[in-house]
């Protein structure tokens, strides 16, 4: 992981020394460079992960129809995800790549901020660029806050109400962005919500409790970051006209089509309706045989 | 019926996300392994170690630990029966770490500073604290403090050195200083040294902490300076060493390859010293700069903090990369290393030869972060490895 954690522990170092010593903005800006950097593999993972959404319909149908028999199902599946240029992976193969970055962008932090003599020791060698060490080591403290230590919350002082300021901004971000970036799904045929929806329900309870958890347990340095990519990723989202506001006051529920500027370049419906266009390269379907020609499922959605 | 199943898998996550919650924090981080130091106490000598959450007497002939006795020579016993080693612990309700060894205050009692910002009392024949809550300092401590007759300057990592009188440990006075201090004071003709992390040199009188003047020298200073004959050496994380007057002024400076970390070692007008590239330097001090005896040589593929030890034809340096290395003082080649079980951050300890603690050549004891090989002794002459300690 060194390949990534010295450069971006270097470009922290360097940004701290850019913005006149402010570790705050540093790590800000910090975070906002990197969320650019992968930005064309979110972008990526969001279309598919939207491409597949797209699909459920139908994939639920052919659960339905070949219940029973796996072998035609998945072999069914495979055609459908070939008839419309979908790889089934495509979703997943840009969050592995940014997971260790995302990793590393942590670590930078951490090991920037070089709480303990370890980690003072571990900083050295890390800097790429001669002369950054003279701001070793960075300053740690900001508001009355040390960024290093997880907030103390003890009485009404400044250090408390501005560590509960923080505490209560990464569950508020955490909570916007899961609402936010969430594609809507339909509700089931007998108007309840299905399966898929109560967990993600769940889950948009308890991811923000958990974040607020590892603010109280992490140092303040990581809740900026929190904070800072939490909102950087509700705008990346909103940029690309796909984040579902409707979903913050509980109208995203079939309201509105999860993707609507996929939803708006293929004028369908996000009511079970199959996309013509799923993804920037596959504007048209394609047919089974590969060789161009649209099957008659496909030509029906036109 | 449905919705009585989204309902209990729902509670069933949000129990899961709570169990999980507490359970971590239930737990806590992990603790760090500190480094340690090595001390020698005591006529004939035994070694006192501190390191991670305790502190051991053992005997340098053999590497076993000392047994604790009592006044007339009897080997104590716990309640079990089972014979007493000299070990002392911090209270189960105050857990300690240490990175520096316990110091003599007075006749029988130690001093001893714990990471956790407490200072804690040691009675030496008993092998245990007497203040078992230990005396808060606003800080954490990783360099070891510095005892006179009436006061401890203690250095403290967050910010500031602040000393107490003794024996009562009531702050008499602080040194802010805004990124902390790393090292242990030095006190040269009634004047306070104090190295700070925030790149300033301070020169301070000891008995009320004014400053007498500072210098910036540009990078942070981890170490504590080096007095000789009128000059004080120190090296810094900004690659260089410097000699300065006592009147606070710059009077030659070294470029080096890496942060130095540890305080450079002056033998015969020559200053040895390491930096955290691994590089080995021996510099001869020619008044108002510095001539390298040899050039840097890059010895260790990873960090050099330990201190050098410098001895009649070798320098002995440990490393993080696991070896210690006998170095050429002559010509700064490797004599030859000796492989250890795990990294090397303590500064080693020379033992000269004594027929009471029945050690015929001198001895180095080095010491490795792994518990599996907490102090080695090596023959200095062959790198003959005598015995080891560990857990």
């Amino acid at each position: 992981m060194d390949f990534i954690l010295n450069p971006f522990v270097t470009l922290l170092t360097f940004l701290y020394s850019v913005f006149a010593n402010n570790m705050l903005l540093a790590i800000v800006v910090f975070t906002i460079i990197v969320r650019l950097l992968t930005y064309p593999l979110t972008a990526q993972q969001m279309r598919s992960s939207q491409a597949m959404q797209k699909l459920q319909p139908e994939l639920k149908k052919l659960q339905e129809k070949h219940k029973g028999d796996r072998e035609k199902m998945s072999q069914e599946q495979m055609r459908l995800y070939r008839e419309y240029g979908i790889n089934p992976l495509g979703g997943c193969l840009p969050l592995l790549i940014q997971f260790p970055i995302f990793i590393s962008l942590y670590q930078a932090i951490i090991h920037s901020l070089a709480a303990t003599p370890m980690q003072l020791l571990d900083l050295s060698g890390r800097l790429l660029i001669p002369g950054l060490d003279s701001n070793i080591p960075l300053k740690n403290t900001m508001l009355g806050l040390n960024l290093t230590q997880p907030p103390v919350i003890s009485g009404f002082d400044l250090s408390s109400i501005v560590g509960i300021v923080l505490v209560v901004l990464v569950v508020a971000t955490t909570w916007l962005q899961f609402k936010v970036t969430m594609p809507a799904q339909p509700p089931a045929e007998d108007g309840k919500p299905n399966q898929a929806q109560s967990m993600t329900q769940s889950m948009g309870t308890i991811m923000p409790l958990m974040y607020g958890f590892f603010a109280l347990s992490f140092s303040i340095g990581i809740s900026v970051y929190f904070i800072a990519s939490n909102i950087v990723g509700i705008l990346q989202y909103a940029l690309m006209g796909r984040a579902n506001f409707g979903n913050i006051f509980g109208r995203g529920g079939g309201a509105k089509a999860p993707g609507s500027a996929v939803a708006a370049t293929s004028s369908t419906p996000a009511n079970g309706a199959v996309p013509t266009k799923i993804q920037g390269k596959a504007s048209k379907p394609r047919a089974a045989n590969g060789k161009g020609k649209p099957t008659e499922r496909a030509s029906k959605t036109k | 019926m449905k919705n009585t199943t989204f309902l209990k898998r729902r509670l069933l996550l949000i129990g899961a996300a709570v169990l999980l919650l507490t359970a971590a924090a239930c737990v806590g981080g992990p603790t760090e392994a500190t480094w340690g130091q090595i001390s020698l106490i005591g006529d004939p000598a035994n070694i006192l170690f501190a390191y991670n959450d305790r502190i051991v007497l053992i005997d340098p002939a053999d590497g076993s630990p000392v047994e604790l006795r009592d006044s007339n020579g009897n080997i104590r016993v716990d309640d079990q029966g089972n014979p007493r080693v000299w070990q002392v612990t911090g209270a189960s309700n105050t857990p300690v770490l240490f990175y520096t060894a316990p110091i003599a205050v007075e006749d029988g009692t130690m001093l001893t500073a714990s990471y956790n910002q407490k200072l804690f009392e040691v009675d030496l024949a008993a092998a245990r604290i007497t203040n078992p809550e230990g005396r808060s300092v606003p800080g954490h401590v990783v360099a070891v403090p510095l005892a006179t007759e009436e006061f401890v300057y203690v250095p403290l990592s967050e910010g500031d050195l602040t000393a107490y009188s003794l024996p009562e440990l009531d702050e008499v006075w602080t040194l802010e200083t805004t990124h902390g201090v790393w090292s242990e004071p030095l006190l040269v003709d009634e004047v306070l040294y104090v190295t700070s992390l925030d790149h300033h040199l301070y020169a301070v009188d000891p008995e009320t902490g004014d400053e007498r003047w500072t210098l910036d020298l540009g990078g942070a200073i981890a170490s504590t300076p080096v007095y000789s004959d009128g000059y004080l050496y120190v090296g810094s994380f900004g690659r260089k060493i410097f000699k300065i007057s006592t009147g606070g002024e710059i009077v030659a400076q070294y470029d080096t390859n890496d942060w130095v970390w540890n305080s450079p070692v002056l033998v015969d007008g020559v200053l040895y010293a390491a930096d955290l590239g691994g590089y080995v330097y021996a510099l001869e001090d020619n008044g108002t700069s510095f001539t390298p005896v040899w050039q840097p040589r890059k010895v260790a593929d990873r960090a050099i903090r330990a201190l050098p030890l410098v001895i009649d034809n070798a320098i002995i340096v440990g490393s993080r990369d696991r070896n210690a290395y006998w170095i050429n003082r002559a010509t700064g080649e490797e004599i030859f290393h000796r492989e250890m079980v795990g990294e090397i951050l303590a500064n080693p300890v020379l033992l000269e030869p004594s027929e009471s603690l029945n050690i015929s050549e001198p001895i180095v004891i080095v010491s490795t972060m792994s518990n599996e090989e907490l102090l080695v002794a090596f023959s200095v002459g062959e790198g003959q490895r005598l015995w080891r300690y560990g857990r």
